[in-house]
């Protein structure tokens, strides 16, 4: 207990008997030396906080409509799968409408955080025909990203629902589609050429006046180069199953888009050597590939042809043609009460295709089939429209356009708009007025007149027939029953061992005998003619 | 019996403020980072306190937060307020305070056993997945250094002779403070609950891995024999001394010693005092299966593919681990030199 504080007692006793100037180097020196220890611990430490604060990338902050599967300081920020940077924290927006995903992100990668930066949420999904990210079912979400090309920086970005189809720096081309509706079409759904998926459709909206559907597609180079400014465009989804006056068609692109849909694209036209389209170049997107592949119409010239008969199985978009060629097609129908005769009729409007006639008709001077001159020397030869049955299995009528013969005398009525061109029945309307002609005349022969006379006719005969029967049936019977006697008799007569039988043979065998008696008398004779003068001489031979 | 250095003062001021850097990167970097199928979980220190928390043990992490940051950053404080001022040439303030109080953290400082307790977890987790060692598992070995170097360095008698040299001033008390009669009775409370709290600390599951398809309950026993038949019995046998040997060892030594001193029994107290000062020595070092448990706890959290959360055992094990330390301090070695002394008179 006393020896420390003696010994500190003596340490002092010392230090004070020492004089500070002698210790003073060899101090210092054993000082510097000790002092080196949290000098070194200092630069490290210095160089780690320098280090952290040089590595330390931009902040930046993502805003997603959900957080399904994010988690402050656990999901990362991938680009093409490498850590790009990690999510520090989530937080809801003000309104609780979103999610404010904050990031901190590398350094190296903060060039590239610019405007058209895109992010989103990598998550196990499996939609149309593919699976996606099934790792992250282990690892847990992350955050993709897709570095754009703009050149001002951002901080703040709104992440897609989505992830994009396309990355931005793959090569290709992107074209605006417009059509009517977006059918089974999506994101992701592939683009078609010859049948070979060569794109996507990247997104779909409504178009601002809400008329059609705009979608934007891409291409893939080298399959850019396809794409035509000629290019006609056509939802290839599912089964295009068409039934017209040609019969029932089949149409369809690869299994997949049968399930999942697309587009398919072709040059209607692919000799001719054109450029490529531009990117951007917007397109019309048909709905079949027979209505895209259609040389577009640039001339039209409408007609209205007026029928009595009925149309069932005309319809809308049926063709009307001239001896077998299409040269135009049925746009609509309708009922219309003529207010002079109050009869009813069917009009027909229909729009033909100039260029397509103008082949029909060569001239010196190439006149137009629609000008009002030709059309009515036409008519005047005896054009007519009349409508044919294109398919007895189904009904399916069209429009077709032929010189008659022995046609009524008749204008085209200029009058109205569209002009109306005469009709004269259809050979099945013919055929049914032929065919009411002889009924008619069948229903006029005296039917009721020869029934009765039948009638009386076969009761008279039922009359003697009943008589026979009763006067002429009992005497056959005795007849009969003699006749059977007489039979009978006669059998007996023949039987083998009959008497008369017995006589007969006896007799026939005398006869013989006589017979023979006769041919040696004859034979003697032969030879002795003088027999008979001098008579048999006694036992001479 | 004390070293007397010259410089032993400068020298203990240079590795506190050694330790003080150590202990900015330690707590700022992570201890250990986790990699399974591209996924990665770090952990700082601060974050398995957290995740001890979040298991619904928050008396643990609180514990665990005292024994590895509150308790080794107010050493490193002390030293600082008490040197730097002295260095300069001025009276530290708050010396009185301040120089029981550290000698006091000495038990509940455990940065040395926070460290053995990332090395295991480490080795631990090497089967599962990689495991890549942070910058603050080395900053914690500095901090583990340095502050030892501080405090062997340190001399509180130094201190006071040299304060004496700087002129009048309250004096450090160095004189013994009496024997405290109603001391035993104060281990032994401590003991029997320690010894109730053995119970449910081996028999309870200390962990529970939530795998795929499959859920595990360890406790520290099974955690051992798992270690054992998968071949890594260094782990298991270090686990083993640690978590089950030492805590049993220590309470049997705490009541042979209460025992000898309740009866007076005659025997060698050199010898008893020896036992003490290891019971003392070791007594923390139980506290590494809490540390191990913790980092599982914060690293292993895969989603569907792994998870571990703490069990009931770990608040059990922990208060075994508080209680002995408490009976180990509160009992007075001097006691068993009393029988000698009334033996003697």
């Amino acid at each position: 207990m006393t020896d420390p504080a003696l010994a500190a007692q003596s340490n002092a006793d010392q230090s004070t008997a020492i004089p500070a100037a002698v210790a003073a180097p060899r101090a210092r020196g054993s000082l510097a030396l000790v002092w080196l220890v949290p000098i070194v611990a200092l630069l490290i430490g210095g160089w780690l906080t320098l280090k952290t604060i040089l590595e330390r990338g931009p902040t930046i902050t993502i805003v997603f409509n959900q957080a399904e599967g994010l988690e402050a300081g656990k999901t990362r920020i991938k680009y093409k799968n490498v850590d790009v940077g990690l999510v520090s924290r989530i937080d809801l927006s003000e309104d609780l409408k979103q999610v404010i995903v904050t990031a901190e992100m590398k350094k190296d990668f903060a060039p590239h955080l610019v405007a058209d930066t895109t992010f989103w949420v990598v998550r196990a999904r499996v939609s149309g025909g593919n699976v996606q990210a099934l790792g992250t079912l282990i690892s847990g979400a992350y955050i993709g990203v897709d570095v754009g090309k703009a050149a001002e920086p951002l901080q703040r970005f709104s992440g897609l629902d989505v992830p994009p189809v396309i990355q931005i720096d793959s090569p290709g081309k992107e074209f605006t589609l417009r059509g009517d509706d977006l059918g089974s079409l999506e994101v992701g759904s592939p683009l078609l050429f010859r049948r070979l998926p060569v794109g996507q459709i990247k997104s779909h909206s409504l178009a601002k006046d809400g008329s059609s559907v705009v979608f934007t597609v891409f291409v893939h180079a080298p399959y850019d180069r396809f794409v035509t400014s000629n290019a006609r465009f056509w939802n290839a989804s599912g089964i295009d199953l068409s039934l017209d006056a040609s019969g029932v068609k089949l149409d369809t692109q690869s299994l997949a888009s049968i399930i999942i849909g697309g587009v398919a694209f072709e040059d209607p036209d692919p000799q001719t050597d054109k450029p490529p389209a531009e990117t951007g170049h917007e397109f019309q997107l048909y709905n079949s590939r027979q209505t895209a592949l259609k040389n577009p119409e640039t001339k039209i010239f409408k007609l209205a042809m007026v029928f009595d008969e009925s149309v069932r199985g005309l319809q809308p978009g049926a063709t009307v043609d001239f001896r077998g060629i299409d040269v135009g097609e049925v746009v609509a129908l309708h009922a219309r009460i003529d207010p002079l005769s109050r009869k009813t009729q069917i009009v027909v409007d229909t729009h033909l295709y100039p260029d397509r006639m103008r082949s029909l008709v060569r001239g010196k001077h190439k006149p137009e089939a629609s000008s009002p001159r030709e059309l009515d020397f036409l008519v005047e030869k005896g054009l007519r429209a009349r409508l044919q049955t294109g398919n007895l299995l189904t009904g399916q009528l069209y429009v077709t356009l032929d010189f008659v013969d022995d046609a009524k005398q008749a204008k085209v009525d200029w009058s109205r708009t569209p002009p109306i061109l005469p009709t004269v029945p259809s050979s099945l309307q013919s055929l049914q007025q032929t065919v009411a002609s002889i009924a008619g005349k069948i229903d006029r022969l005296p039917l009721e007149r020869i029934g009765n006379n039948l009638e009386q006719t076969l009761a008279s005969a039922n009359e003697l027939v009943r008589r026979l029967d009763h006067t002429l049936a009992p005497e056959a019977e005795k007849t009969m029953a003699e006749a059977r006697t007489t039979l009978q008799t006669l059998e007996k007569l023949m039987a083998n061992d009959a008497p008369l039988q017995q006589d007969t043979r006896t007799a026939m065998r005398e006869l013989a005998k006589a017979a023979q008696a006769f041919r040696v008398l004859a034979d003697y004779l032969e030879r002795h003619p003088e027999a008979l003068l001098r008579g048999k001489p006694e036992d001479s031979p | 019996m004390y070293r007397h250095h010259p410089l032993g003062l400068e020298r203990a001021l240079a590795f506190a403020v050694t330790a003080l850097v150590c202990f900015i990167i330690a707590n700022a970097y992570p201890l250990l980072g986790l990699e399974v199928a591209g996924d990665r979980v770090e952990a700082r220190l601060i974050d398995t306190a957290w995740a001890i928390h979040r298991d619904g043990m928050a008396v643990v992490a609180g514990l665990l937060l005292f024994a590895t940051f509150i308790a080794p950053l107010l050493q490193i404080f002390i030293l600082l307020i008490v040197l730097l001022p002295f260095h300069f040439g001025y009276r530290p303030p708050l010396v009185g305070f301040a120089i029981p109080l550290l000698a006091e953290l000495k038990h509940w400082s455990m940065v040395e056993v926070f460290v053995l307790g990332v090395l295991v977890a480490l080795v631990k987790l090497q089967t599962m997945a990689e495991v890549v060692p942070g910058i603050a598992l080395w900053a914690f070995g500095g901090v583990m250094l340095s502050l030892t170097a501080a405090l062997v360095a340190f001399d509180p008698h130094q201190l006071s002779v040299r304060l004496a040299a700087l002129g009048p001033g309250a004096r450090h008390a160095s004189s013994a403070h009496p024997r405290a009669p109603g001391n035993l009775s104060q281990v032994w409370a401590f003991i029997i609950a320690a010894a109730i709290l053995y119970v449910p600390a081996n028999l309870l599951p200390i962990m529970t891995t939530d795998m795929l398809f499959d859920r595990q309950s360890d406790t520290i026993l099974s955690g051992i024999a798992y270690l054992w038949h998968s071949g890594s019995w260094p782990l298991a046998l270090i686990v083993f001394i640690a978590s089950v040997a030492v805590p049993l060892l220590k309470l049997l030594a705490l009541v042979l010693l209460a025992v000898s001193v309740q009866w007076r029994l005659d025997w060698d107290p050199l010898q008893r005092t020896k036992l003490y000062r290891l019971v003392e020595l070791v007594g923390k070092w139980s506290m590494v299966d809490i540390f191990v448990v913790a980092l599982l706890v914060t690293l292993v959290q895969l989603e569907s593919l792994a998870t571990i959360t703490a069990g009931p055992a770990a608040m059990a094990f922990a208060a075994v681990v508080v209680l002995t330390l408490f009976a180990a301090i509160s009992f007075d070695p001097r006691l068993i030199w009393n029988n000698v002394e009334h033996a003697n008179d």
